[in-house]
């Protein structure tokens, strides 16, 4: 019988690779929660408009919006990420954050923040709840450490 | 006796005679010095008698009456100088022996200004001619120079005599006081910009020691000076007797003023009377009035323009106080501190008690009303605000009146401190215009990402539930005569800022519809062509994404629109004066390592140019989010590189791991090692290499964003020897703009250069050589293992030169289309509103022909004219034909675009018939405004686009045809 959905996640990426990784990971520990997907800022900021999520693994660099074939090209946004976060700032919410990049350093008021101290400094300047950086690769564990610890509870 | 005997102090004596005997300057200084921080003002004063009479040759005393040329200010060795009356005694020294010549100076000096005063062309010339000749250089003299260079004196000959004269203060380099004279009266720089740049020099130590106290002055005349009147009486003392008795006379005047009486009085019994005779016969009353009709600043800004040229006019006691009345109130806000209270209640401006009391009951007139709150300019009206505040807390009572607020004042975000903002604009629930002006003055008092968006935020909400979702409605809605409010709004639209009005504008295509909407208001309400025509070129995009029809792939990309835009917006200014500065020849040899010294730049005009193309270079490769390295880090580094030249080889190698298995265990080892270390070379490439070079994050990225770098050396002499001939030959800023872009991907062909390189040794390094593993193998397995390594060198050189071909420019990089494809969605446009317009297209010709760059959105507005008239009265189901033919003669593309349509034969006199009427009409206002339709409209292109040149009808059986012909230049 399956297994009523308890938990939200929000996963913001626009690299396919990357995506796919993290999906097969949830879909390996059966975690029980409701998944978005979404590739933009913008979608990104309309889907934590739209209701909480229990869990969001946000990537930094994102194109602005979603580019269209025959389209106009979108802004690519190597620090985007952080926009969900002010985003969450201001709408006074604490949803847990795990920063998923593969860059090393986070931008920020202009400065380079290494991801290892992205938390600490941008909790503290934004108030939000992010629970962990990371650099995201394939067969880093510490990742899926973090994802796994976040969904405790909903498989 | 001698004067020596003179001397009371028996240790000052001795100072002096050492001075007098000093073998080397050090000596020499510190005698100086000593004799200066130590003597009584009596004793000083003889001793500095004696070193005059008697040290001749000492050029490092000896103080230059009349200096001629630059060399004799510099000359004289800057000392530290902190006692008020020894420097008195130094000085003085001067003025007694040549008080008569100070006193025809000052008679000279007078007739400039009541020359100046009275707009009188040929005597400001004569006075110029006969104070250079006679007393050389002066301060004074300089910036009446750079006031009449902005003045509304302008004429030929008196342009010529204040270049003539300029050139005297520019060689070896540019006097640092002219460069911030200049600053200070050129419009298009921020006067608080300026001042806190120039301000920051003085702190940072970075000026010429003697050069720190005079600009300090010149921007800021109440801030404490280190060394106090003492110090900058020495340093206005090296340009002469005649420049350092108007600064006793301008210090004194402060003195008093602010109730020092001792300093007053010191001061004035420094100045001989006969000087102050000549000053009062000589030097003219000059009232605000008076000079702000010589002013060229924008009526509006009237006031605020007199204020800035005030510090040129320091001598005429009514503008040295006007001056001192604002610095009172703004001086330390201008200079970034916020004091609870203004040290001197300020004379002239009015004190209110409410926010309504400081708005205007009649139209803004500065030039009628300085002071009077109910006309009275912006700048002064702001003034009056501020000083009331410091009175008492004032606070508006909602939105509508934050914004007629704001309308009437200027740069209060930046006066205001974070209290005093706070209770200004108070929070009103519910109220989102007031929310909307609040987050703005925020941000732009503070910046900050949070300030920022909290104002992107504020402005959706407002433009989301007050006006249908769209700025231009709420655009409309906060304009007002003024227009501040509204003109913040549109200048902060950027395409970025748009794309980042997520809620609002939820795709691409939106954001550049949005910003054309906005251009086109702005360019319609403020009569701005470049702006209506940026708002066409947006439009364009959009239609050129239709015919790509795909989503752009190109790696390395720099938009070439937005880029010229931006070198337009902030370098045209530079441009201006740098045309009348770059010599025909400069000095090229060491320019991309000298123009990193700001000073320097500022001074050499080669290096000033230099430092312009150093800063497009950075935008071009550090543009958060349209530059080099956010392209590259997208599109390149981010998963990209390491998927093609990892992931995607990956499948392969396994396979070969697997045949070698069976062959050679050797072969299968060796494999899997070099598979290890390949993967992690290639991350690293990503990591630490495809990176912008920066100390100490990534030291190895091979990406240097400036020109300051040795392997761009001859590719930067040669940008800069090519801008310097297109400024100075004041080309259209567009062409100036343009060569800067093209230089700028020279630069980075250099970087470019060296990834490749990076590249190509990578993968030297990982092409396997065979021999080592077929030592051990037996023949049958030496066909197989030669054959499983050639396989992975010749992939490996495949995918290196496919990820190689990333790194190099894109053929073309600007906007490109074809003439066949525009006519086709020409077409489609039409045919959205003429559904049953359904013809049988027809193209002949070159049909392959493609028109480059922003402005062929005018041919694809006359293409629109001639389709949309075949379906409004050809045939609907006609034919319709396109014809294209294009030639190349001497340096262009002679092109020539045929459209011919059809229609009833019956109806093709009368057709014939209006086109020629519209042909031969008057074509008015065409371009100008939206009334400018079908024929008439590409008449009215023919007419003022340079590019396209004639357009001819003919009628053959029952068709229509038209030809529109147009010459191309072409690029060398």
């Amino acid at each position: 019988m399956k297994k009523a959905t308890r938990g939200s996640v929000l996963i913001v990426e626009d690299d396919n690779f990357k995506l796919s990784d993290i999906e097969s990971f949830l879909d390996d520990h059966e975690f029980n929660v409701a998944r978005t997907v979404v590739q933009s800022v913008g979608q990104a900021v309309i889907a934590i408009n739209d209701k909480k999520f229990d869990l969001i693994i946000l990537d930094m660099a994102l194109p602005s919006q979603v580019a269209m074939v025959g389209g106009a090209q979108p802004l690519s946004l190597p620090t985007g990420g952080v926009e969900v976060l002010l985003e969450l700032d201001y709408l006074q919410r604490l949803d847990k954050v795990i920063i998923l990049t593969q860059y090393p350093e986070i931008q920020y008021e202009g400065a380079s923040i290494s991801v290892s101290k992205a938390k600490k400094k941008l909790n503290s300047s934004l108030g939000c709840n992010i629970i962990s950086a990371e650099i995201f690769e394939p067969a880093r564990k510490s990742w899926k450490l973090k994802v796994r610890e976040a969904l405790d509870g909903f498989n | 006796m001698s004067l020596l005997g003179y001397i009371g102090n028996h240790k000052i004596r001795n100072f002096v005679r050492g001075v007098l005997a000093s073998p080397n300057d050090y000596d020499f200084v510190t005698g100086i010095e000593r004799i200066k921080a130590n003597a009584s003002m009596s004793d000083a004063g003889y001793a500095f008698e004696i070193l005059y009479d008697e040290q001749p040759n000492k050029k490092y005393f000896r103080l230059p009456a009349f200096p001629k040329t630059l060399d004799e200010v510099y000359a004289v060795h800057v000392h530290k100088s902190k006692r008020l009356g020894n420097e008195l005694a130094c000085v003085t020294a001067n003025f007694g022996r040549y008080k008569d010549e100070i006193v025809d100076a000052v008679q000279v000096y007078g007739n400039l200004c009541d020359a100046i005063k009275c707009k009188n062309i040929d005597g400001i010339i004569s006075s110029l001619d006969t104070y250079s000749k006679t007393y050389g250089i002066s301060l004074a003299v300089l910036g009446k120079l750079v006031f009449l260079q902005h003045s509304t004196l302008r004429n030929e000959e008196l342009q010529f005599a204040v270049s003539n004269y300029l050139k005297l203060f520019t060689n070896p380099v540019r006097l640092i006081h002219l460069v911030l004279a200049e600053k200070i009266l050129d419009s298009d720089h921020s006067y608080l910009s300026t001042r806190r740049e120039f301000l920051n020099y003085v702190d940072a130590g970075s000026l010429d020691v003697g050069a720190n106290a005079i600009i300090q002055n010149m921007c800021s005349p109440l801030r404490p000076f280190s060394g106090g009147v003492a110090q900058k009486i020495h340093a206005y003392s090296r340009w002469g007797a005649f420049d350092t008795y108007l600064f006793l006379r301008e210090s004194a005047f402060i003195a008093k003023r602010y109730n020092n009486e001792s300093t007053y009085n010191v001061l004035q019994a420094a100045i001989p009377s006969s000087i102050e005779n000549a000053f009062a016969k000589h030097i003219p009353e000059i009232s605000l009035e008076e000079l702000s009709s010589c002013l060229q600043t924008e009526r509006e800004f009237l006031d605020r323009g007199i204020f800035e040229c005030s510090a040129f006019w320091s001598e005429v006691p009514s503008i040295l106080s006007h001056r001192l009345d604002v610095e009172d109130v703004l001086g330390a806000r201008f200079d970034g501190s916020f004091p609870s209270r203004s040290r001197n209640y300020p004379r002239s401006f009015h004190i209110v008690d409410s926010v309504c009391d400081v708005m205007p009951t009649k139209r803004i007139d500065p030039e009628s009303a300085f002071f009077t709150l109910d006309s009275c300019g912006v700048f002064n009206r702001t003034i009056s605000l501020i000083a009331s505040i410091e009175q008492n807390p004032l606070a508006c009572k909602d939105g509508a009146q934050a914004r007629n607020l704001l309308d009437c004042t200027v740069d209060l975000p930046k006066f205001l401190s974070k209290d005093e903002r706070d209770s200004l604009f108070p929070k009103y629930p519910n109220d989102l215009l007031n929310d909307y002006l609040k987050s703005a003055v925020e941000y732009d008092s503070l910046g900050n990402e949070r300030n920022y968006h909290r104002f992107r935020t504020a402005l959706q909400k407002i433009v989301i539930s007050n006006h249908d979702r769209r700025i231009v409605a709420f655009l409309e809605d906060i304009d007002s005569d003024v227009g501040h409010v509204a003109n913040h709004l549109a200048g902060n639209c950027s395409h970025y800022f748009l794309s980042e009005l997520y809620r609002l504008l939820q795709s691409p295509e939106e954001v550049i519809e949005a910003e054309a909407d906005i251009l086109e208001w702005y360019g319609s309400t403020r009569n701005d062509k470049l702006a209506e025509e940026q708002a066409k070129s947006n439009r364009l995009s959009l239609v050129l994404a239709k015919i790509r029809g795909g989503i752009e792939d190109t790696r390395v990309y720099v938009e070439p629109v937005r880029f010229i835009d931006w070198v337009k917006s902030n370098f045209s200014s530079d441009f201006r004066s740098l045309s009348e500065m770059l010599t025909i020849d400069p000095k090229l040899e060491g320019v991309s390592e000298e123009f990193s010294d700001p000073i320097k730049a500022l001074q050499l005009p080669i290096l000033r140019l230099a430092k312009i193309l150093d800063e497009c270079y950075h935008e071009f490769c550090m543009n958060k989010y349209n530059g080099i390295d956010s392209l590259i880090s997208r599109r390149i580094r981010h998963g990209s590189l390491h998927g093609r030249l990892v992931k995607q080889f990956a499948p392969l190698f396994e396979s070969a791991i697997e045949k070698a298995a069976k062959v050679s265990v050797d072969l299968e080892t060796f494999l899997v090692n070099w598979l290890t270390s390949y993967d992690k070379e290639v991350s690293k490439l990503a990591s630490d290499y495809f990176h912008i070079r920066s100390k100490p994050d990534k030291p190895c990225g091979l990406i240097v964003p400036s020109i300051s770098d040795v392997e761009k050396a001859s590719v930067v002499e040669n940008a800069i020897s090519t801008l310097c001939a297109s400024i100075r030959d004041k080309e259209p800023l567009s062409d100036t703009s343009y060569i800067f872009h093209e230089r700028c991907w020279q630069l980075f062909e250099v970087d470019l250069k060296r990834m490749r390189n990076a590249l190509d040794e990578l993968r030297r390094r990982y092409v396997i050589d065979p021999s080592p593993l077929l030592v051990h193998c037996g023949p049958d397995a030496k066909s197989e293992v030669q054959q499983i390594i050639r396989k992975v060198n010749t992939s490996l050189q495949v995918e290196f030169d496919a990820v190689k071909n990333w790194l190099s420019r894109p053929e073309s990089i600007v906007p490109t289309a074809s003439i066949i494809a525009l006519f086709e969605v020409v077409l489609e446009e039409v045919q959205k509103h003429h559904p049953e317009f359904k013809p049988k297209t027809i193209s002949s010709g070159s049909g392959d022909v493609s028109l480059f760059g922003n402005r062929f959105h005018f041919f694809y507005d006359a293409l629109y004219v001639l389709v949309g008239n075949a379906a409004m009265y050809g045939l609907p189901d006609g034919e319709l034909g396109i014809h294209i033919e294009a030639e190349v003669a001497d340096n262009s593309l002679e092109v020539s675009v045929t459209v011919t349509s059809q229609v009833l034969p019956e109806e093709l006199a009368d057709c014939a018939e209006k086109i020629r009427s519209a042909l031969n009409a008057d074509i008015g206002d065409a371009m100008n405004r939206e009334s400018g339709k079908g024929i008439k409209k590409i008449r009215g292109l023919v007419a003022s686009v340079e590019e396209i040149v004639s357009l001819d009808f003919r009628t053959s059986q029952d068709r229509i045809i038209f030809s529109i012909n147009m010459i191309y230049p072409i690029q060398a």
